[in-house]
């Protein structure tokens, strides 16, 4: 991942369905990457971070990449693809598969279906994390919402129900 | 969220006691100080989020925010230990072999479940706002769920549980639903 990154503008008129997003890819994932931010938000369970802990108590292949974790790599992956004036509404993941440290995971997401509003479009994507050999660890989908035109203001929050 | 509600002991899967805890909520839980530059900065590395809005003052308000602010799901850790409580660490001395999870900090009532597996089934998330620098993250979480399923290799009991993050001053951030597969 670069050191920083200003996502541009995107508008709901130049997005077709079955547009791919930009994938972000993330890794290869140390044991250094899982212990910082395992640290960050305060989650001990060892898993995460003591390999003795994961692979001879709990039996598991090594130490396991966190879901926290990879709902925050899909979010950036989605907020950089929506742009400045884009809003990431919703993301909905199921985690169906460990992955285990060492692994670098692709964020991907590709466009299924728009819905114009009056002045800003939702676009829905399918989403998903994947290893180095194609696997699938996490599907789900996302909602994003963008300007219509280039004219419209940027979205920087979202109604609550 | 750690998946560490459910108690594990031998009871029956689904009872009505454990049925009626679906519409439950908790009480509104308060964040033990306003977010902060450094803990945004901590939490940003960590999560290798590169975007300027949440450490370049400049580039958020040019994004339209008053200042910086905390990437979408960064409620969802603002609410760490604060000092004067137990070190949950104080477990070891009675079980080395302790996996390090916490009990959730979500005040409701625990599931009396004869299940001993617990996984992290999925995430949704709708998100209202970000949280800014200095604003105070509270939230409130309810059992939205509880159905049983079979499962492969024997029942499989699902629990959704819903949190909504505000502001204290009332504005919305965040709406999770987490769902734990216990089993």
């Amino acid at each position: 991942m670069s050191a920083t990154a200003t996502p541009p503008r995107r508008t709901f008129e130049s997005v077709t369905v079955g547009d791919e997003l930009e994938p972000l890819v993330c890794g290869p994932l140390t044991p250094l990457h899982l212990m910082r931010f395992s640290a960050a938000i305060e989650n001990w369970h060892r898993i995460h971070y003591d390999e003795r802990f994961a692979t001879t108590h709990d039996g598991l292949p090594g130490l396991l990449i966190s879901g926290s974790f990879k709902q925050h790599v899909v979010s950036q992956m989605l907020r950089r693809w929506a742009g400045r004036g884009g809003w990431l509404m919703a993301i909905s993941m199921q985690f169906r598969r460990m992955d285990v440290v060492g692994e670098t995971l692709t964020i991907w997401g590709t466009v299924s279906h728009l819905e114009a509003h009056t002045g800003y479009g939702l676009v829905s994507c399918r989403i998903g994390v994947r290893n180095e050999e194609g696997v699938e660890s996490s599907p789900g989908t996302a909602q994003v919402a963008l300007p219509l035109t280039a004219d419209d203001p940027p979205i920087t929050g979202w109604p609550a129900p | 969220m750690n998946a560490s509600r459910p108690r594990r002991n031998a009871a029956p899967i689904l009872t009505a006691d454990v049925l009626a805890l679906v519409g439950v909520c908790g009480p509104v839980l308060t964040a033990p100080a306003p977010l902060a530059e450094d803990t945004l900065r901590r939490f940003c590395q960590a999560a290798m989020e590169t975007d300027p809005i949440h450490f370049d003052a400049d580039a958020a308000r040019a994004a339209g925010y008053p200042g910086l602010v905390a990437p979408p799901l960064y409620p969802l850790h603002a609410f760490p230990r604060w000092p004067g409580t137990p070190d949950p660490f104080d477990a070891l001395a009675g079980d080395p072999d302790w996996d390090g999870i916490e009990l959730v900090e979500d005040g409701l009532p625990p599931l009396e479940i004869g299940l001993e597996r617990l996984l992290n089934g999925g995430v949704e998330a709708e998100i209202y706002g970000l949280a800014e620098l200095g604003e105070t993250i509270a939230c409130q979480s309810r059992y939205a769920d509880i159905h049983d399923r079979a499962g492969r290799s024997g029942p499989m009991v699902f629990v959704v549980v819903e949190t909504d993050y505000r502001t204290t001053d009332g504005r919305p951030l965040l709406r999770v639903r987490t769902t734990m597969i216990v089993r």
